[in-house]
């Protein structure tokens, strides 16, 4: 379903270049949960950005269900993250403004979504992480925890093909922690596709398989070690 | 989606309460002075336009230049003008003339002085005034006739259908009415009065012109007619039509000595807009014009500079909604909704303002400007496009630039490269403050001037010296004179005030010169301090010795005298003009050959500043044709004083209370103009001063609100309050100094420009450039000092826990 193929991905300042990504290649297949460990700065992130086409390499390619995705613009990496990719942030990045269901719901208004078929699905999402009562609560009035499941929310709402997940347990305690894992988890059963990148060993035996990184590149890939406490 | 958008709109606006208000409130003074001016302009620019075909229908002024003078334009034609451009100007439709007076008006126990116009029957063809009764069109063709507005018509008979009633005129004639036509718009016209009567009569002063000869060949003066209109034929160009007028009139002009006359065809919608008869309407109405658009400016800049100081916190909500599938347009068309909302709520609060302060502007400038949106469509149509360009304007810097970072780039947080959008601030900060500078030097100038032509440029002492109109009666003298607060008293004609009689004179060796002629009692200069640089100022009046001519430094150096000693016991050097000289002072012809000068005295106006200083002679002349009492006071108990001169006119068998006024009020009533400019621009100086505050103010809680990471650092790194007050403050002390290097040189030479239309005039020193800056930086540092003290003063663990 994905496939990179010599990735690289690099940053340049007027002084100096960073190389995030050295000559990278993955396959993730369709339903797969694949979890990215990795010391900090090794290139998760941006692999995970790139994976779900919010930024782009600077050299190689990245076959996208089926499509060479790593030279499109801006526009045309737009129409397809709308039409099958869903985030999960590490920071939540939930819209300040905006209360519990409008959060939920901002996908699905690019998406042209009609009014009535909204709501049923933001309370169906909400429903699926049990905060369907907090719905009209401002993100301030919500846990940690709590706001993390509203991202979860959001990004499930719009059915996506897969999900990327960016350490959603790494401002969480370990009981919140446990309950996004829960729902995180139980996407991949309905066939979507979740890439999570995580420093957690515990949360990644959840995985069906992972991959470490270091300085840019794949050093090892296979079943998540049972072993580790 | 667009109720999602409205919801954060309106979240965002109530989340930053402080600037919000300051935006909003900013822009809302910006636009409400834009809407002031724009109504105000506009309101002079559609004098007239209450009439039907007024595009076609042209004004005659007369133009009179003479010799070594500016011309001069009078809102009168001769009444030969009419006739002639009737036969003769092939593109003249019609001409009709108009002649105010004064008049006396009575039907049944109402009665009252009015003004009206004695009109040619054809009148109303040009003027085509909205009729409410009757026939306008034939109204002035009888000469009993007489046409009312419907507030004259509701005076006298309480009623409009009053079309032939009678009424009577002067007290010796009825009239009828014929027509009753609308009440004129307040200024919107150049008209004084609705009321029309028939210049047709024998006893109207129409008919009183066409009876007298219009050129006074003695004096040079040619005798001024009323108002001549002309109609045209549509789309004829005034330029062609202007040289077919001069081409005509060409020989209808007496050739006098020294001057040229003619006539000029002004739009009649154009008239009071024209230099010559309204001078400095056009210099007012751009001031108006520019300062109202740099307010706007200063406002868009607060406005502009706090939406793109505060988008920077909306840079994470781009990353996200762009996550979710937002594509670009979508979110440039959600923040160019937003900052559309935010000016259209700026705008409606400046509606509202600049509805409640209409009334007092247009009191203070006396124009008519009218705000009433509900049938005004091209306002609206104005104020809904002023709002889409504004908006989107303001709007364009997170709109364009925020939507099209990377979302991968904004999620990590790497967002804005500093210098950017830091420069571009700091820029239109630079120009809110060179605006404010230069409104503050402009009005400290023009202040200055002011002072200067009504104090210091006279060189006469004009204080506490009382004007009395009146006829100059010895009684009248004597009695002034002993009154116990009075310290002197002498007359003199209103030319030597106003220097409003000239006469065009030949010198002997053939140049023509224009002097100015002032009949006075030759006490007036020692009541008015001036002394003679030459020569002893004559006890004797003009019934003893009416050949004493006294004359002015200009003239004695216009006349050829190498020095004001020279001239003293020579007679006027003038080869034409003596007898016409006689003739103004009612001199016999005997004295006027004999004249000698006998002083010369400094050179001293009333309106020094404004004209130049030119040649001028006093000369004595008989006393009953003395205009003016002037009286010097003593300086103390001035109303007890003057309540002793009005029972003196009282007691004199006066039928009124004797007009009087101070020579000061006078004075500054010349200025009245000016000192409203100093006044004016004081005002937008201080409105300025009011946005760069509020601006100043917003960007300082927005730089603090993105450093406060930054200094929490700093103190625990042990940097004290002062430390960090200095940075804060410094960082907008150096644009003042950009700011006022922008704005010295462009006002100074707008300012030097300006003084140089005064003969006399204020030096531009440096000290207010000076002033004007260091007001700038004080101001500065005092808005952002105190909120910057209370950033300095937080504890840092409240800082670094800030994110």
């Amino acid at each position: 379903m994905l496939k990179l193929e010599h990735i690289c991905k690099s940053y340049r300042t007027s002084a100096v270049e960073t190389a995030a990504l050295d000559d990278l290649s993955l396959e993730v297949q369709r339903g797969e949960f694949l979890a990215i460990m990795g010391p900090s700065g090794c290139g998760k992130s941006t692999l995970l950005n790139i994976l779900g086409l919010i930024d782009s390499p600077t050299s190689g390619s990245y076959w996208f269900m089926g499509e060479d995705v790593a030279r499109c613009s801006e526009a045309d990496l737009t129409v397809r993250r709308r039409a099958g990719v869903g985030f999960v942030f590490q920071n939540f990045n939930l819209i300040d403004n905006l209360s519990v269901a409008e959060n939920v719901e901002v996908g699905l208004l690019y998406r042209r979504v009609r009014g009535g078929e909204r709501r049923r699905r933001v309370a169906a999402a909400l429903e699926m992480v049990d905060l369907a009562h907090r719905m009209r609560h401002m993100p301030n009035q919500l846990s940690g925890g709590q706001q993390q499941r509203v991202a979860v929310a959001r990004a499930l709402v719009s059915e996506p093909r897969i999900i990327l997940a960016d350490e959603p347990t790494g401002n969480l305690d370990s009981a919140n922690g446990e309950s996004v894992m829960d729902v995180l988890s139980r996407t991949t059963r309905s066939g979507t596709t979740l890439i999570m990148v995580t420093h957690s060993a515990v949360h990644a035996r959840r995985a069906h398989r992972v991959v470490h990184m270091l300085d840019g590149r794949l050093v090892d890939s296979g079943e998540p070690d049972t072993d580790a406490a | 989606m667009l109720l999602n958008y409205l919801a954060v709109a309106l979240r965002n606006l109530a989340q930053d309460r402080l600037y919000s208000a300051i935006s909003l409130v900013g822009l809302a003074v910006g636009l409400c002075a834009a809407t002031l001016a724009g109504v105000i302009l506009r309101s002079e620019l559609s004098y007239e336009h209450f009439m039907p075909g007024y595009e076609n229908i042209y004004f005659a002024a007369t133009v009179g230049s003479p010799a070594g003078r500016a011309p001069f334009y009078s809102p009168g034609a001769p009444s030969f003008v009419a006739g002639i451009l009737k036969l003769g100007l092939p593109q003249a439709r019609a001409v009709t003339r108009i002649v105010a007076a004064d008049v006396h008006l009575r039907h049944a126990q109402v009665e009252a002085r009015e003004k009206l116009y004695w009109a040619d029957p054809n009148a109303f063809d040009l003027l085509r005034l909205p009729v409410i009764a009757g026939d306008a069109a034939r109204a002035l063709r009888s000469p009993d006739n007489i046409v009312l507005t419907r507030s004259i018509a509701e005076k006298y008979f309480g009623r409009v259908d009053v079309v032939g009633q009678p009424i009577r005129l002067d007290e010796a004639h009825e009239m009828t009415v014929a027509a009753v036509v609308e009440d004129l718009p307040f200024r919107g016209t150049t008209l004084e009065t609705g009321i029309f009567a028939s210049g047709l009569a024998t006893y109207s002063a129409l008919n009183q012109c066409d009876r007298e000869a219009p050129v006074n060949a003695s004096r040079g003066a040619v005798m001024l007619c009323g108002r001549t209109y002309v109609q045209v034929a549509p789309q004829t160009g005034l330029g062609l039509l202007q040289t077919a007028v001069d081409r005509v009139l060409a020989s209808a002009f007496p050739k006098f000595p020294g001057m040229a006359m003619s006539v000029r065809l002004i739009p009649i919608d154009r008239v009071h807009l024209f230099e010559g008869l309204n001078p400095g309407i056009q210099a007012r109405l751009a001031i108006i014009g520019a300062v109202a658009l740099s307010i706007l400016f200063a406002s868009c800049v607060v406005f502009v500079n706090l939406s793109t100081a505060r988008s920077i916190r909306r840079a994470l909500e781009v990353g996200v909604r762009k996550a979710c599938g937002a594509s670009r347009a979508e979110l440039i068309l959600q923040f160019l909704g937003e900052s559309v909302l935010q000016v259209g709520v700026a705008a409606c609060l400046g509606l509202a303002m600049a509805d409640f302060v209409l009334p007092y502007v247009d009191a203070f400038l006396n124009s008519g400007g009218e705000l009433n949106l509900g049938h005004d469509p091209g306002l609206v149509i104005a104020v809904v496009v002023g709002v889409l360009v504004v908006g989107v304007l303001a709007g364009a810097y997170p709109a364009f630039v925020l939507s099209a970072f990377r979302p991968g780039t904004v999620l990590k947080g790497s967002v804005f490269p500093p210098g950017g959008s830091t420069f571009a601030r700091q820029s239109l900060v630079v120009v809110q403050f060179a605006i404010l500078i230069g409104l503050v030097l402009a009005a400290s100038v023009i202040y200055r001037q002011c002072i200067y032509a009504t104090r210091e440029a006279l060189r006469v002492d004009t204080d506490e010296v009382l004007l009395i109109r009146s006829t100059c009666k010895q009684a009248l003298l004597n009695e002034l004179r002993v009154v116990p607060g009075v310290r002197a008293a002498d007359c003199s004609s209103q030319a030597f005030l106003d220097r409003t009689e000239f006469l065009n004179v030949r010198l002997r060796d053939g140049s023509p010169l224009a002097i100015d002629v002032a009949p006075t009692d030759f006490g007036v200069f020692s009541l008015y301090g001036v002394r003679p640089v030459a020569g002893i100022l004559p006890a004797d009046g003009f019934a003893q010795r009416p050949e004493h001519v006294v004359i002015n430094e200009t003239a004695a150096r216009r006349f050829g005298f190498r020095s004001p000693s020279e001239a003293i016991g020579q007679p006027l050097p003038l080869a034409e003009g003596l007898k016409q000289l006689a003739e103004t002072v009612q001199a016999s012809a005997a004295a006027a050959a004999g004249n000698r000068i006998v002083a010369v005295v400094p050179d001293f106006s009333f309106d020094v500043a404004a004209q130049k200083i030119r040649p001028a002679v006093f000369l004595g002349a008989p006393p009953e044709s003395y205009q003016l009492i002037n009286v010097r006071l003593a300086g103390r108990e001035i109303p007890e004083t003057l309540v002793a001169i009005d029972r003196i006119g009282a007691a004199m068998g006066a039928s009124k209370p004797i007009e009087r006024f101070f020579l000061n009020e006078y004075i500054e009533g010349l200025y009245l103009t000016v000192l409203r400019e100093a006044q004016a621009f004081g005002v937008f100086a201080a409105v300025a001063l009011v946005l760069a505050c509020l601006g100043l103010l917003g960007l300082s809680a927005a730089t603090a609100d993105t450093r406060t990471r930054e200094i929490g650092i700093r103190k625990a790194m042990g940097a004290g309050t002062t430390d960090i007050l200095r940075m804060l403050v410094w960082q907008f002390g150096t644009p003042i100094l950009w700011a006022s290097l922008l704005a010295w040189p462009l006002t100074g030479f707008l300012l030097l420009h300006w003084l140089d239309g005064f003969a006399d005039h204020v030096e531009l020193r440096p000290w207010p450039f000076l002033a004007s800056s260091a007001l700038a930086l004080v101001i500065a540092l005092l808005t952002v000092g105190a909120h910057a003290t209370k950033i300095a003063r937080a504890r840092p663990v409240a800082a670094l826990r800030y994110e």
